[in-house]
């Protein structure tokens, strides 16, 4: 379908005739993209609504802040309170998250389809249902390793990892033709770093699918145990907004992790919705090296060290001179003039399996945004204290002379004797500055209606026609880069409502 | 709405549809036109068949005019600029609006309301105000009904307070007391429309979804524009602003009453001049004809005798009891008129003797009549200023319908209603020079090589992303870290004996690493986000990076300079 194409859709939409489409779905991200294609190319009539705005490959690749402004929701602002305040983003455009992200790409472990389908007695749930669909997203996001050389901040992690003699690999990507030119987190202008709205969106439009974007779905409209439609308000160029009625057979909310609750808890439906809200909670480190690394230039570290995985995950992060300030920032005072050696530092992260309890809330104040809550648990702590030891240990092997802890008041680490402190003592709770890219698990799926919001495909509990698609669906966290597991899963449920409504 | 197309008969304001507009307008609102001029009609034959006209003949032949009269004309026209002041408020964040326009266009409101019927003036009045500014009519429309529900919720809050604190008839006392039972279910509520508008929107969806597709898309529409009207009184400045000017529009209003007391001997009370304003104005809320006579009238001489003429309040009074209450006593106050001086009296005393009921009408005429001459010819004249001829202000009014009314294309239309974009928080943190002293602060001062215009470029593009930033917040974070920031002005202020941003440089560099890294928790959370978002953008800023090469240039080259030397 072409942008012509689309505008005509928003044009109907906004007329005021009549609208009622046989399937919608909210959120055009890992989820709702997927659901989108298949249930298109399955013969159905669907619209995609995406709050954010369509972006062509020349908006992207902007700097951090105007990136920020751009593509994330909130502008990037969107702490999720606790005992330790974590920052946490995800993208607000077509494509959503996908557009932002790393482009990591993993399968979900055999030991966690097990531990899952046991937990939440998930149904059809094996290795083998599960491979194909995620062959399928595979070949469409072209996944593999990285086409060229690696760049100095994933040589100096592997000379690490390699010295420690832990198992460190590089992971698979969704970025075929990667030029190395740090813009993962902005969208990649090169198209190199496939989000989705490279070719699954435009696939799925080809098929029939329409994608409305800039409307924000605001309430879902009930009758007699059904949803009947849904009220959306459509931002339109001239600075006006339009509330609008959509009327459809089926829904599927896509509308990732935090605003899939929140759209569901605001029209009423709660059970077990946003109870158990699951992250990966991440701490930076930033690395000083004789070497010259130009991180500022290169694609983000490639290697994960997987040798205390599931608990702990080291890795490395996005890399400009801002964020090295912002990281920085915790002990400013002591560390500010570091920052002018920016060309010999890199960024690396202690990425933990949340065990702490969190929920997502709907404010009772302004537009009913979600409000995010996690309480990091002690066990949590210990992971984040050890990963801080083992990274720090790994870097300084490989190298670096100085680690600088994103921790308020805790001195660089500059020898392995330094870092070893923390196998045994825990990080100060109250200092610590974390932040998570991950986040799940806030509508879990599965067949034990006491634990879960929807079914093992996602038909939510109490409901004929309404479904989850996308991260919030995950029952657990999986411990890996979840986009993957989304995708293999929601392409899973799809083809499920596929089978059960063809022909109605 | 705003569709020229979707104009009756594609009509233009001032063109040739404005008496087909105009038409339409007092036809749709056929009954209410009719009965208000029936009311009034009623009201004016049944005072007149009370009134003794030889009476009032006297009360205005015995009136003392100067200086009161003028000042009286004077205070209401204040009280018009402040009026036109709480109208900029209301739409600073979507237009600029000088006050001299925005009294105009709420005097070319009130005088069509006084000429033509149906309170087509808050019509006019919204339409006027999308012409000047460019707002949605949409927009405008709420504004104006948000002026209006401000006013009711400031003239009940004020006739409440009156009534408790100055002795009346009893039958008064009741009345206070449904207005103040109504004042405490519309604040709540309005609080709620203004404060939690999703709750709102959900609420009104569960409530109205059994009524049927129409009439829930009504109410949707409804709680929709009245929602996005209120959305100004988030930000806690203006919301304070506005609701003070409020209080002060009713009480220059009320100070108007009082001055039209001392033309018919009645010492000045400002206390009952505000009962008897606030009693009025809710009186008027009944329909009527043009201008409210009749109406305005009646209920202004039952209010003046309700707290000037019962029993209680003459033994109350340090005056002589009535005995006649067809004549003015010889009360201690009133003895000393009319040539006593302001100052001489108990401001708030409530020492008026009985009054009677020729003495209370010729009061209310003089107050009507101040009112409704200073308006009309306000809004002539300001219509005359703007070209603007009363049959245009009709079609302004069509213009600014609500979509209720408007004819509907289906019962299944998609459009609810359609309102102006609001974009989040954009207006909650201005870039102003405390913000720039903060972030100036919380970044590097000498250590890079930074021009003067340079660095001060990179602080301001800092400075607006931080202000970006924190606007984005969640509503609840939002106000939290505004609180913690007043906190942080007030405890600056007290400590350092003047605001943040007039403090030198280092010692404004001395707070905020106090605040950032200091022992207490709270102030590190506040400074946290502050600090990181500053220390992002400035290091982001081109010039900025251009310094940390050129710095790191220099240093390479300083260390080979060192190493051909050693």
């Amino acid at each position: 379908m072409t942008a012509q194409q689309i505008d005509t859709a928003k044009e109907k939409l906004t007329s005021n005739k009549p609208l009622r489409v046989q399937v919608l779905i909210i959120g055009s991200g890992a989820g709702g993209s997927t659901t989108a294609n298949v249930l298109a190319e399955q013969g159905f009539e669907v619209v995609v609504l995406e709050e954010g705005e369509r972006h062509s490959l020349a908006d992207y690749g902007q700097s951090p802040t105007k990136a920020m402004s751009l593509l994330y929701r909130n502008r990037g602002i969107m702490p999720i309170m606790g005992s330790v305040p974590i920052g946490y983003v995800e993208g607000r455009t077509l494509g959503g998250s996908t557009e932002i992200n790393s482009g990591f790409w993993h399968r979900l472990p055999p030991e966690f389809l097990m531990r899952w389908q046991a937990r939440f007695n998930l149904t059809d749930f094996t290795q083998d249902t599960l491979d194909e669909h995620f062959q399928w997203a595979e070949d469409i996001l072209s996944v593999g390793l990285h086409p060229g050389p690696w760049p100095k901040s994933t040589e100096v992690f592997h000379r690490g990892a390699e010295a420690m003699h832990w198992s460190g690999q590089e992971v698979k990507r969704s970025a075929s033709g990667c030029e190395n030119n740090n813009t993962c987190s902005s969208g990649c202008p090169k198209g190199a770093r496939q989000g989705v709205s490279l070719k699954l969106i435009p696939d799925a439009q080809a098929k029939g699918a329409r994608f409305i974007t800039g409307c924000k779905a605001k309430l879902l409209l009930k009758s007699r145990g059904k949803i009947t439609g849904v009220l959306a308000e459509i931002h339109k160029p001239e600075g006006t907004s339009d509330l609008v009625r959509i009327d459809a057979d089926h829904i599927f909310v896509c509308a990732g992790p935090t605003q899939t609750p929140g759209l569901l808890r605001k029209s009423g439906i709660k059970e077990h919705i946003g109870d158990t809200f699951q992250i990966h909670p991440m701490l930076k480190v930033s690395a000083l090296f004789d070497e010259e690394i130009n991180a500022q230039h290169s694609v983000m570290p490639l290697l994960q060290v997987k040798e205390f995985w599931p608990d702990i995950s080291l890795g490395g992060s996005f890399f400009s001179v801002g964020h090295l300030a912002l990281n920085l920032g915790d002990n400013w005072l002591e560390n500010q003039n570091v920052i002018q050696n920016y060309k010999r530092m890199a960024t690396y992260y202690v990425a933990v399996r949340g065990t702490g309890r969190g929920t997502v809330r709907t404010s009772p104040l302004g537009d009913g945004d979600p409000v995010l809550r996690y309480n990091l648990s002690d066990v949590d702590i210990r992971h984040l204290s050890q990963g801080l030891a083992r990274l720090s240990s790994l870097l300084l092997s490989a190298g670096a002379k100085e680690v600088y802890p994103c921790v308020q008041g805790l001195p660089k680490i500059s020898s392995e004797l330094d870092a070893v402190r923390w196998l045994d003592e825990s990080l100060p709770r109250s200092l610590l500055s974390l932040t998570t890219v991950h986040a799940f698990s806030t509508c879990p799926i599965g067949e034990k209606a006491e634990h879960c919001a929807a079914d093992s495909f996602g038909k939510v509990h109490g409901f004929d026609n309404l479904y989850v698609n996308d991260a919030s669906m995950l029952p657990d966290s999986p411990g890996i880069n979840p986009q993957g597991t989304i995708m293999a899963l929601a392409r899973r449920n799809a083809l499920h409502f596929a089978a059960l409504n063809r022909g109605h | 709405m705003n569709d020229p197309a979707s104009r009756p008969e594609n009509q233009t304001p001032g063109e040739n549809g404005n008496s087909v507009s105009l038409t339409r307008i007092i036809k749709s609102k056929g009954a209410i036109v009719v009965g208000g001029f029936i009311i009034s009609l009623l009201l004016l034959v049944m005072t007149a068949n009370k009134i003794n006209w030889q009476l009032v003949k006297d009360a205005f032949n015995s009136a003392t005019w100067l200086p009161w009269l003028p000042l009286a004309v004077f205070t209401y026209l204040v009280g018009m600029l402040l009026r036109g002041l709480r109208l900029k408020q209301l739409v600073s964040t979507e237009a600029s609006l000088t006050v001299s326009t925005a009294s105009n266009i709420i005097a070319v409101g009130y005088a069509t309301n006084n000429i033509l019927p149906a309170r087509l003036g808050e019509f006019a009045r919204a339409g006027m105000l999308a012409e000047r500014t460019g707002l949605p009519y949409a927009l405008s429309l709420t504004v104006t009904f948000l002026e209006r529900l401000l006013d009711g919720l400031t003239i009940l809050s004020l006739f409440v307070l009156a009534i408790f604190v100055t002795p009346t008839d009893q039958w008064l006392k009741p009345a206070a007391l449904v207005a103040g039972l109504l004042f405490g279910c519309a604040i709540p509520s309005v609080l709620m429309l203004a404060f939690a508008p999703q709750l709102s929107l959900s609420l009104a969806s569960q409530l109205s979804i059994p009524l049927g597709r129409k009439w829930h898309n009504r109410a949707l529409a409804l709680v929709t524009q009245v929602t996005r009207g209120l959305s100004c009184l988030r930000d806690a400045p203006t919301a304070l602003s506005v609701l003070a000017t409020s209080f002060l529009i009713w009480i220059i209003e009320g100070l108007m009453f009082a001055l039209i007391m001392p033309c018919f001997n009645l010492p000045i009370n400002l206390v009952k001049a505000i009962a008897v304003m606030a009693f009025t104005n809710l009186g008027i809320l009944v329909p009527s004809s043009p201008g409210y006579i009749g109406t305005y009238h009646v209920c202004c001489k039952t209010a003046l005798l309700a707290v000037t003429g019962s029993d209680t309040i003459s033994n109350l009074t340090n005056g002589t009891i009535l005995t006649n209450s067809s004549t003015l006593t010889n009360s201690t106050a009133l003895q000393a008129m009319p040539g006593y001086q302001l100052a001489d009296m108990p401001f708030l005393s409530n020492s008026i003797g009985h009054i009677s009921d020729s003495t209370a009408l010729s009061y209310a005429v003089v107050v009507h009549l101040v009112f409704y001459i200073t308006v009309t010819v306000w809004g002539v004249i300001a219509m005359a200023r703007y070209g603007l001829e009363l049959g245009t202000t009709a079609a302004l009014a069509w213009e600014a319908k609500p979509i209720s009314d408007l004819p509907e294309a289906s019962e299944k239309m998609a459009i609810i209603t359609s309102v102006p974009t609001q974009q989040r928080g954009n207006h909650s943190f201005k870039p102003t020079t405390f913000w720039l002293s903060v972030v100036g602060a919380s970044v590097p001062t000498g250590s890079l090589p930074l021009t003067v215009e340079e660095r001060a470029e990179a602080i301001l593009y800092a400075t607006q992303f931080v202000c970006t930033e924190l606007g984005a917040l969640p509503f609840t974070l939002r106000i939290l870290f505004k609180i913690g920031i007043l906190t942080f002005r007030s405890i600056t202020i007290v400590t350092n004996f003047c605001p943040f941003e007039s403090i030198s440089k280092a010692r404004q560099a001395k707070v905020i690493n106090a605040w950032s890294y200091g022992p207490i928790g709270l102030t590190r959370k506040l400074f946290k986000p502050l600090r990181s978002l500053a220390l992002l953008a400035f290091f982001e800023h081109p010039a900025v990076l251009a310094a940390l090469d050129k710095s790191n240039d220099s240093s390479e080259k300083f260390e080979s300079t060192s190493k051909v030397q050693n």
